[in-house]
Formats: C-alpha cells, sequence, structure tokens
C-alpha cells in the first residue's frame, strides 16, 4: 500500500517536469537532427535527398591543404583569443561590483549603476552605428582632430586590423560590464551583516574587509560564472563582430559562429556550415567537462 | 553579379529629370513590332477597376528591388485598381546575402511572381518551385510579341518544350547593336574642370591621374566648401572581386565574369592574371589612391551615401557608368548647364572599351510565377504582366504618368513643365493619385520586361525620356555642344567605334551550368578573397605591400581551389563565346 502510493507520488511528479523534458526536447535535442546536413551534399534550392550522402567530405574539406587549414586554424584562433580576453579580464565586473558598493553617496551610486548597465540593452547595431558616427573617416573623431589641424588625412580607425582585439575587447567590456556586476551586487547583499560588524569591532579597515569577507563570500558565484563562460567559450557571439566586420579587419575578428554564418548565408554553404558547428559543439562539451573537472580537483565541489 | 541594375530605377529618375543626355539624330533603326496597347489579359478586370476590398496580396520575390515591403503610392493604386493587386515585394538585396533566398527556397516557396538570376531560375525550376506557363503565355498579346525572344531562352531549360520565363529588358531593336549615345562604361569627368586644365589629351591612365590629380588640386573641395576626391568607391555592390573594378575593367576590353574576364574578341582570361584588366585596375586605383586621390570614406560608404552625398553633389570627379553622369546633374541649375557645368565622357586613346549590344534576347534575369500560383490569382498575375509587356505598361515604368511626366503632342510625347518638380518631389501628387510625392509612389520593382532603348510603338521612338524626338530638338547643354565640336561627332559612340576605342559584342541570353555544392562554395570564397584583398591592396602604403598581398592573395584563392573553378567556368563560359561567335 505504502509502496503504491510512493509510486503515484513519482508518476505525478515526473508530470510536473514533463512539459520541461518536452521544452528541452523540442529546442535543444530535435534541433539536433540537422546534423545529417553535414554529411550530405544539400544545396536548396535543390531538395534534400538521401541518395547525395558524401560521409565525412565536409569535415575533411575544412582542413584538407595548408590554406584550409589555415584559415579554419586563423577562426579557432580569433574565437580563442576574444574568449581568452574575456576570461582573463572575468573578474573586473566583480571588482567593478565591489567597488560600486562602497560608494556611500546612494543617488550616485544608483546613477552609476543605470548608466553602466544600459549599454546592455543597445543591440550591437546600434552599438555599430555609434562608433561609426564617432570613428568614420567622416566621424566625430576625425571631423575634430582634422578641424584642430593635428590631422591632414583622416585616420581609419575602423578600417584598420592595428589593435583589433584589443578595441573589440573594450567594445563589449563597456557593453557587459555593469550588467555582469548585478550578479555580484546581489551577490554582495546577500552577505551576512554581521561578519562585517564584527569585523569591524575588531578593528579592519575598509581594504580588509573586502578582502576578508566581501571576495571570499562572492567567490563561488564568480567561480560558477567562470564556469560556465568557459563552456562558452566557443560560442563568443557573432552579431559584434559581424556588425564590425569589413575587409581590413576580418581576417583578426571572424570568429567561429561568424565564420559558420558567412559560409551558410554567405556562400549557401550549409553542409560545411553545419560540420564546422557540429565541430563546436563536440570541442565545447570537452570543455565544459575539463572545467567540471578543474573545479571538483580545485575547490571541492562540480556542478554536473 | 550585375549589381548596377539596382540603380536603374534611380537612372530612369535621372533620365526623366534632365535634359538630353545624348545628341544626334532619332534612332529607330528596329520599327516596334506592333505591340498592342491593350491588353489582353484585361478584359477579366471589372468595369471601374477592382474595389478596394476585392485585391489579392502577391509576393514579389525581386532580386533587382532595392525595396522591401508593400508598394505604396500611385503605383500601388494604379496596380490595385487595374489588375485588383497588391504588391508585397520581397527584396533579397535589402539584407545582402542569400539568407532570404535560402530559407524560402527550403520552404518551397519563393513567391508568387518571381524574378531571379537566369541560372538560379533554372535550378528553382528543378526544384519545382516555377509554374509552367507554356498554355497561357501567348494568349497575351503583349507577351506573345516576345515570342522569339521568350522562346529563345526556354528553349534552353530541360527538354525545351515548356515555357517557364519571361527574360528581362528584352528590346525590339537588335541584338548586334548598341543603340545608347554613350557606352555603359567609359571615363567621365566633369567638362568645365576639364576645359580648365586646356581638355588635354589623355593616352593612359597615368595621363588620366594627372589630370585627375590636377583636378583635385584646383578644386579640393566643392562649391558648398565640403572636402572632394577624384574617386570615391562604394563597397556594396561587390560580388566576385570589387564591382567599381569589374566595371572599370571594361574600359580595357574585359568583362569580369566571376573567375574569368571574357574579351570583347572572345578570348577567355583568369581574373587573377596579371595580364588582365582586373589586375591592371586594381593598380590604377591602388595609384591614383598613392596620390591622395581616392575618398577615404570609400571603404565604409555604400551607393547611396556615395550618390548623395558625393556625387550629386560634386564631390567625385571620376565616374564610369553612363547614367551616373545624368544623376550627377540633377542639381545642377539652368545656368550651370548653359555654362559647360556637368559631366562628359571622355576618350582616352588607348581604350577599348567592352559594350555589350542591346539586350534584345534579355538581359540575363528572368520573370517567373510561383508554382502555387493559380485560379484568378494566375489570371490576375499574367494580366499584370502582360500590361508590363506592352507599350502602356512600359511607358508607365519608363516614362511615367500622362498629364504628369509627360503629354502625347502629334504622336509623340512630349515632357511636361511641371516634370521635374515632381520627379523631384517640389510638388506632391494629385489627389486622384493619392497625393505623396512621385518618387515614393514610383514604382520599386526595379526591373523591366522591356528595355528603355525598346522602340515605343505608340510614338516610334524609344521609351527613354532622352531619346524622344521632343527632348532632342531642345537646345542641348553646352558641354555636349562643346563635345561635338571638339570630336566632330554628335553621337559619343559613333567617336569611340570610328576610332576603335569600342568594341560591341552580341547579346545572348545564354542559361548557364549551375554550381555544384564543391564549386559554389570554392566561387564564394574566391570571390570573397578576392574582394576583400582589392579593398586592402588599394589602400596598401607603398608597392611593397602591394605586391605582397597580390602574391598571397593568389596563393590563397590557389588553396581554396580556384583552378578548379576557373577550368569550370571557362567551360560554361565557352557557351556565350560560342554563340558570340555564331553571330
Amino acid at each position: 500500500m505504502i509502496n503504491n502510493k510512493k509510486k503515484l507520488r513519482s508518476y505525478r511528479e515526473f508530470l510536473y517536469i514533463l512539459p520541461f523534458l518536452i521544452l528541452v526536447a523540442v529546442f535543444s535535442y530535435y534541433p539536433l537532427y540537422g546534423w545529417i546536413y553535414a554529411f550530405f551534399d544539400y544545396r536548396p534550392p535543390r531538395p534534400f535527398s538521401f541518395e547525395d550522402f558524401q560521409g565525412l567530405k565536409w569535415f575533411k574539406y575544412l582542413v584538407d591543404n595548408p590554406v584550409r587549414l589555415n584559415q579554419t586554424l586563423s577562426v579557432i584562433r580569433n574565437t580563442f583569443v576574444m574568449s581568452g580576453l574575456a576570461i582573463l579580464t572575468s573578474w573586473l565586473p566583480m571588482v567593478f561590483a565591489i567597488f560600486l558598493n562602497e560608494i556611500k553617496c546612494m543617488p550616485f551610486r544608483k546613477a552609476v549603476q543605470t548608466i553602466t548597465t544600459l549599454p546592455n540593452f543597445v543591440s550591437w547595431v546600434l552599438v555599430f552605428s555609434v562608433a561609426y558616427n564617432l570613428f568614420s573617416s567622416s566621424g566625430m573623431v576625425n571631423s575634430l582632430l582634422m578641424k584642430m589641424g593635428v590631422l591632414e588625412r583622416p585616420v581609419l580607425f575602423l578600417q584598420s586590423s592595428e589593435h583589433v582585439w584589443g578595441s573589440m575587447w573594450l567594445w563589449s567590456t563597456w557593453k557587459s560590464l555593469g550588467w555582469s556586476a548585478i550578479m555580484y551586487i546581489a551577490a554582495i547583499s546577500g552577505i551576512d551583516e554581521e561578519l562585517f560588524e564584527a569585523a569591524r569591532v575588531d578593528g579592519a579597515t575598509r581594504m580588509q574587509l573586502i578582502w576578508h569577507i566581501t571576495i571570499p563570500s562572492i567567490l563561488p558565484t564568480y567561480m560558477v560564472l567562470l564556469m560556465l563562460s568557459i563552456s562558452n567559450f566557443l560560442s563568443n557571439g557573432m552579431e559584434q563582430y559581424f556588425v564590425f566586420q569589413n575587409a581590413f579587419n576580418k581576417e583578426s575578428i571572424q570568429v567561429l559562429d561568424l565564420y559558420v554564418y558567412n559560409l551558410a548565408m554567405g556562400s549557401g554553404s550549409y553542409s560545411v556550415a553545419t560540420a564546422l558547428s557540429m565541430l563546436k559543439s563536440v570541442i565545447s562539451v570537452i570543455l565544459l567537462c575539463v572545467a567540471n573537472k578543474l573545479s571538483k580537483l580545485i575547490r571541492g565541489e562540480s556542478f554536473m | 553579379m550585375m549589381k548596377w541594375k539596382k540603380t536603374v530605377a534611380l537612372g530612369l529618375a535621372a533620365v526623366m529629370a534632365l535634359s538630353v543626355t545624348g545628341c544626334g539624330g532619332k534612332e529607330t533603326e528596329g520599327q516596334g513590332s506592333g505591340e498592342s496597347s491593350t491588353g489582353g489579359g484585361e478584359s477579366t478586370a471589372p468595369e471601374g477597376g477592382y474595389a478596394e476590398s476585392d485585391r489579392i496580396t502577391v509576393e514579389v520575390y525581386d532580386v533587382a528591388a532595392n525595396y522591401h515591403g508593400i508598394q505604396s503610392g500611385w503605383f500601388a493604386k494604379l496596380v490595385g485598381e487595374r489588375f485588383g493587386l497588391e504588391l508585397s515585394i520581397l527584396a533579397p538585396q535589402v539584407s545582402g546575402d542569400d539568407s532570404l533566398y535560402q530559407t524560402r527556397c527550403s520552404n518551397n516557396n519563393l513567391g508568387d511572381i518571381i524574378l531571379l538570376d537566369n541560372t538560379d531560375f533554372i535550378d528553382c525550376i528543378d526544384a519545382g518551385l516555377i509554374k509552367d506557363i507554356s498554355d497561357s503565355i501567348y494568349n497575351y498579346e503583349n507577351l506573345a510579341v516576345f515570342k522569339t525572344q521568350i522562346d529563345a531562352w526556354n528553349t534552353q531549360v530541360g527538354d525545351g518544350s515548356k515555357l517557364y520565363g519571361i527574360p528581362t529588358e528584352m528590346t525590339n531593336t537588335s541584338p548586334d547593336t548598341y543603340s545608347e549615345n554613350i557606352p555603359f562604361s567609359s571615363v567621365c569627368l566633369p567638362w568645365d574642370y576639364y576645359q580648365e586644365l586646356g581638355a588635354p589629351e589623355i593616352k593612359n591612365l597615368d595621363d588620366l591621374l594627372d589630370v585627375l590629380e590636377q583636378m583635385q588640386k584646383n578644386h579640393p573641395t566643392n562649391k558648398d566648401g565640403d572636402s572632394a576626391y577624384a574617386i570615391s568607391l562604394w563597397k556594396d555592390w561587390d560580388g566576385f572581386g570589387m564591382e567599381n573594378i569589374l566595371q572599370t575593367c571594361k574600359w580595357y576590353g574585359q568583362e569580369g565574369r566571376d573567375s574569368v574576364l571574357l574579351g570583347n574578341d572572345n578570348s577567355v582570361m583568369s581574373i587573377i592574371d596579371e595580364n588582365g584588366a582586373y589586375y591592371k585596375m586594381l593598380n590604377f586605383f591602388f595609384e591614383a589612391n598613392q596620390r591622395g586621390l581616392v575618398d577615404p570614406d570609400s571603404p565604409d560608404q555604400n551607393w547611396q551615401i556615395t550618390d548623395e552625398q558625393k556625387l550629386r553633389a560634386y564631390r567625385k570627379y571620376l565616374l564610369w557608368y553612363n547614367w551616373e553622369m545624368n544623376l550627377a546633374g540633377i542639381k545642377l541649375t539652368d545656368e550651370e548647364k548653359q555654362s559647360g557645368v556637368g559631366f562628359v565622357t571622355v576618350p582616352v586613346s588607348d581604350m577599348n572599351i567592352y559594350q555589350v549590344a542591346d539586350s534584345y534576347y534579355g538581359s540575363g534575369r528572368v520573370w517567373g510565377l510561383g508554382a502555387g500560383v493559380d485560379g484568378e490569382k494566375e489570371k490576375r498575375i499574367m494580366a499584370f504582366l502582360n500590361w508590363l509587356a506592352g507599350s502602356e505598361g512600359n511607358t508607365t515604368m519608363w516614362c511615367g504618368l500622362e498629364g504628369i511626366n509627360y503629354v502625347e503632342e502629334n504622336g509623340r510625347f512630349v515632357q511636361t513643365e511641371d516634370a521635374n518638380k515632381y520627379m523631384l518631389g517640389e510638388i506632391a501628387m494629385p489627389d486622384e493619385w493619392g497625393g505623396g510625392s512621385f518618387a515614393d509612389g514610383n514604382q520599386k520593382l526595379n526591373q523591366y520586361i522591356v528595355s528603355s532603348m525598346a522602340i515605343n510603338p505608340r510614338t516610334n521612338e524609344p521609351y527613354s525620356f532622352g531619346y524622344w524626338s521632343s527632348q532632342q530638338e531642345k537646345p542641348k547643354d553646352k558641354r555636349w555642344v562643346d563635345w561635338t565640336e571638339k570630336y566632330g561627332k554628335d553621337k559619343q559612340t559613333d567617336y569611340y567605334l570610328e576610332k576603335n576605342l569600342m568594341k560591341v559584342v552580341a547579346n545572348v541570353n545564354v542559361v548557364l551550368d549551375s554550381d555544384t555544392t564543391d564549386i559554389a562554395l570554392i566561387r564564394s570564397q574566391c570571390g570573397t578573397e578576392l574582394k576583400d584583398a582589392s579593398w586592402r591592396m588599394i589602400m596598401a602604403k607603398d608597392k611593397d605591400e602591394f605586391d605582397r598581398m597580390w602574391k598571397e592573395t593568389k596563393d590563397k584563392m590557389i588553396g581554396l581551389g580556384f583552378e578548379e573553378l576557373y577550368e569550370f567556368d571557362c567551360q560554361k563560359y565557352q557557351k556565350i563565346i560560342d554563340v558570340r561567335k555564331g553571330n
């Protein structure tokens, strides 16, 4: 009797999560069906046909001579550099949140927080148009410098491959800093106030409070976010690079996602693009496992 | 390919807004082939036109359109009342890549009215996206007029027994002659500035650079004080390589078609051959930039900006398209025109212009119907296409509206006094046409079944405004009077032909093999590589960097499979060469 009741309950609870399982199946697993394009010769408007089986041809295509291999490698290099820069500087939002938290003048603090969060809601297309108006050959910066007599001919900021990694990183940091800090601000407000009070009674300075209480308390949040960003290492988004790309900087900023897009939409090569994005998924899964293992080794807890 | 068609409508606007661009006598070598102005299919329309509620919205997949959305304004009103249609235009050019085409193709519905490049059209027929219109097409009398051309195109499809498509821009002139006064692409300079330098003879591109350099030195700004450059390029028409280079290749006898350069002597050459025109013109633009003649805005401006802010504002001094000169003159005042301001085509002694004859058999694109169109919708669409192929439709498309843009006097068209003001939007359209500006309500299809150089049977003159006898009789602008005086010819192309500066190749409308997936991939990767490299090379710091980049690009293209592509294209374009030789 009791056993039966337990069984019934487990069925009921399974029904609770069923909608979510269906959602995951429909939106995350069903699309994987599209992977078969990677093994066939598919080009619209010709309908897809099982007779055009190509095996691993498109995978080989990506690496089958030095030039193509180089192209694939340079795309992977760009992806690693851009994601690497983001991960190396992923502590910035945390520090920003901590310092923001130290501001005692509330109106000022709120103003800073709002202003730094806003860019997150501006789409990349608009960000680019801002960049264009500021830095194009007839943009504000060039006009100003030329009117002041500093320059004779405009400097082509956007058409240069120099420092492009740095400037891309600056744009994305500018856009996301305030938004990413929100998570840490929430974590900081969750720290038990008694800890601070006790430390203050013991005569701790402000820096000591930060160093010994705030940072250790929000480090778990930081670690989780870090793991997530490592698992997303290869998906650094394409919008930013899509809007900023041009003939001059493409070699340096064409990241994996953008390359997949350019291959599929630009040249109609769905099969190659699918093959490449499959590789990407596989590498992402490996990275996630590695990050998980590392977390277990270092902190003794894993998230999978 | 053929991105210039984007601006056909713009060019038309310019032609209409301006006075005579060419000189010389009437060109009516080909008589009108008896088009009728009353369409055969229009009998289905109810008396007094279709009611507002009885309209069918049709999707027009239009590779030529620059406008995405529902057609509005006076043209919408006309099409709605006459044919009971509302045109929802799908413009793949607006998104700028293949995504719209591919997603709609995989969805098995491209649109109701479909305009595609030849090769894509064939692919879509194979994929079952296009309707077979063999049974009905020749019941429509205006379309039946073009039976020769329509049959010639459709016999190339499958076993040749069925009719699917209607070629674009057909004429009733001849496939071997070129009717316009000015070559499609040639060196065009501001006549006043050129005169100011003493109109020196230009023997080659080096001389041209010297002339441009002096012009820019004498006129570093336009009259408003905005900086001007001899050359201003734009990026959004690029395809396989830079479109600006591909068009100027025609100065030296070659037309770039992806990996090959087709010569006007029926030769075929690789586009990355150092003896070819592409490399030559790449060098020319590089040299120009070394001398500071290239507008620094070039790499990030599109055609619209170039047109509105540079061309019409007199901020660039070298043009090549013949219609570009008209746009450059839109803002000129009458006094300026009478004092010789404006652009003209200037001969360069070592040129050998590649000119394709009138598009008798079509210009390389095709109109068709979506496979799912039938019943009343099909009837209405066919009636509309029939109208577009006839005198009345073409007069509307190319000349505008009677009473607004022109009036008929003694059997010929005469421009109305207010035509320019309507074109420039200074006068709103009358209420019967729904108000708004003429340009906003103008047709956004941007592609025609019949060419502007075809003869309008109603007047026995070409549709193109500048070639109306009433326009030819008006006093010519001073620059053209001067031109005739200096070069001794009324018609520019006569001079070019006599001096062997131009060679006309026959118009053929051959359906070419479509790519395999492998070739398509190589084509797009090589094309992008060449395009990007061309921009970098023009902006290169010095000759060393230029040479290094060229070598890298060639190596890279070859690594991506250029040779395989070249071989494929040689075979493909041999078909065109063969037909041309046959002519």
